[in-house]
Formats: structure tokens, sequence, C-alpha cells
């Protein structure tokens, strides 16, 4: 395996010595720029109470490119895919070498915080999302009850 | 009785390998040559010049060799395709010029504990540093950058990572300035031409 950057070793120290409160990112044993994280949902949030799984990986171009981010836990979100695969600008053509792991974990936190259905990967939650939103915030808080919540 | 070939020592020409075989090999390496041509200006690499010539002449050998219509077209596409080129073009990064010309900072100038946005590292730190200044507007503080860092990003992105400033319209901005400039001292010295005109009067 190449040699890892200074500016990876560095990012993925920082994120353990002084983690963002409610998101967690540890790099796996055997391939250090693929990244388990964690994401609480946000209180005052239909995701409240979560704690959601996901998967990061700093691909070789990093950080001239974003890193590839993915749900692994269940979650009704319009911006959000049955794959777990995230609608969010600054993951695609808006990403800048200036982020880092942090601040895009931080982003992806407010997206729970903000659903935007005008900008939808899942159609079908978008759709849901926009003609009826208290149904739509339920299902999100059944989900996140069901698949979300650790059950000890 | 020996033959012609046989007398002067040479392998028969009938015999020499079907004629077929080197031709297809020749269309091998030509469609190995289009292949690279094709992919590279996919990638959006700035040296296709050369290999467009590489193209054409591999082209105007095959049509000395088997004069064919097609080729022809070809070559003529070539040639009308060259004359569009700066347009066609679609790389969104910006020239390399740009960036060797982007202004350099001066260490010494710079806060002990600045460091580079792209790897983090601080400038001083650096044996050799390298530092630039993008040209943003709309900014009070400067953006810098370690050179080798903001190099390989402008070449495919044209904003600054910082602010999502997109440096060609500085630049731009900053050529039309000029020109407005120049206008303005060349109408000056006509003005000046006429006073003259009418002291001879």
């Amino acid at each position: 395996m190449a040699t890892l950057p200074k500016r990876i070793i560095k990012e993925t120290e920082r994120l353990v010595s002084d983690p963002v409160p409610g998101i967690t990112a540890s790099p796996s044993d055997d391939n250090l720029r693929y990244f388990e994280v964690t994401i609480d949902g946000p209180s005052l949030s239909p995701y409240a109470n979560g704690k959601f799984q996901l998967e990061l990986y700093l691909p070789d171009e990093y950080p001239m490119c974003a890193p590839k981010v993915r749900f692994l836990t269940k979650i009704y979100h319009p911006n959000i895919d049955k794959l777990g695969r995230i609608c969010l600008d600054v993951l695609k053509d808006n990403w800048s070498p200036a982020l880092q792991i942090r601040t895009i974990l931080l982003s992806i936190q407010a997206l729970l915080g903000a659903p935007n259905p005008d900008d939808p990967l899942a159609n079908d939650v978008a759709q849901e999302w926009k003609q009826d939103e208290q149904k739509a915030i339920s299902v999100a808080k059944e989900w996140t009850e069901k698949y979300a919540v650790s059950k000890d | 009785m020996s033959t012609y070939e046989d007398d002067h020592n040479i392998a028969n020409s009938n015999r020499q390998s079907p004629q077929p075989q080197p031709r297809s090999r020749q269309h091998q390496s030509l469609s190995s040559i289009i292949q690279s041509f094709l992919t590279q200006e996919n990638t959006g690499v700035v040296s296709e010049v050369p290999s467009e010539e590489i193209v054409s002449n591999a082209l105007r050998m095959l049509n000395e060799e088997n004069g064919s219509e097609v080729v022809e077209q070809l070559l003529s596409q070539i040639d009308t395709e060259n004359l569009d080129l700066p347009h066609s073009k679609k790389i969104k990064g910006v020239e390399q010029e740009f960036i060797d010309a982007l202004p350099r900072v001066d260490l010494k100038k710079l806060k002990p504990d600045a460091d580079c946005p792209i790897c983090t590292n601080k400038f001083v730190d650096n044996k050799y540093p390298l530092i630039v200044k993008l040209p943003c507007l709309h900014t009070k503080v400067d953006h810098i950058f370690d050179l080798e860092c903001i190099g390989p990003w402008l070449k495919f992105n044209s904003t600054c990572p910082l602010c999502r400033f997109d440096v060609l319209e500085a630049d731009k901005f900053r050529r039309e300035k000029l020109a407005a400039e120049l206008k303005r001292l060349e109408e000056e010295d006509e003005e000046e031409e006429d006073d003259d005109w009418q002291n001879y009067g």
C-alpha cells in the first residue's frame, strides 16, 4: 500500500483526539483510508436519539476529490436513497480541498436536521415528503426508532 | 531448375507473409493511436496537438499508400476540428501559464502558525516553501496556498478552495480593466494630437 499522505494522518489523529460532538470516525485496521462512522441524529429532528452508521472512503486523489460517504443504517430522508447514497453538493460539484472529513460529516449531520425535498435523490421519499410533510416526518421517526436506536 | 529467387538467395515474394497481415497490423496501430488520442481528449490533457499530428500523419500515410476517400474525409475533419479547438476545449481548470504567474508570498510576511488549507502543514515547516496567493476579490484576508498543493487543483478547477471564487473571473476583470485603461490613454493621446493641430491652425 502506498504511504498515507501526512494530511490524512493528521486528520485521523485529530478525529480521535478532538472528536466532533455527536460524530465518531475511526479508521479500519487493514485500510487506513476506510473509516467507520457514526452520526447522532440532531435533537429537534425526526432522527433524534438515532445513531446512524456510515462508511467513509478516501480515494487516492483525496483531497483533490471528495471522500465517498454512504449510510449503512436504513434511513427515511429525501436526500438519501435506499442504498444509503447521499445527495449533498459538497460531496460532488462543490467539493473543495480545503474541506476535511470532519467538515463533511458535520454537513451530513446538518442535512439530517434540514431535509431538502426540492433537491431529491430518493424520488419517492421526496415526493411523499412534499405531499404530506407531517406524515413523512412520522415515518422518519418510525424508521429511526426501528433501525437506528440500539435496543440495549 | 532454380528460380530467380533461389539464385539470388532471396525469399519468394509469393511465399512471404500474406498481404492482409501487415495491413491489419497497420490498422491496429492506427486504431490504437486514435484510441489514445480520444482518451487523451476525454481526460482533458492539454497536449492534444502532437497526438493530432500523429493521427493526421498516420492517415496521410494511409492515404498515400491506399488512397481512399474515407481517409481524405477524416483528414479534412481533423483540419476543421483543429480550427475549432480553442472553443471546443472543455477543461474547467486554468492554463499552466496562469498557475506560473500567480503572485508569490514571502514567508516572512506570514504569521508563524499560518498553514496551507490543502495539506494543512505550516508554511514554516516547509524547507523550500513556494507560497502563492489567489486573486480572489471581495475578501480582506489573502487566500494563500503551497504552490504544489494549489497547482494540481487549479489544473481541473478554476475556483478558490476557500471561497469558491472563480479565479478566471479575476483574470478577466483585470484584463478588462487594463484594456479600458489603455483605451483611455489612447483617447487622451488622440485628444492631445487634436490640440496640437489646432495650434498649427
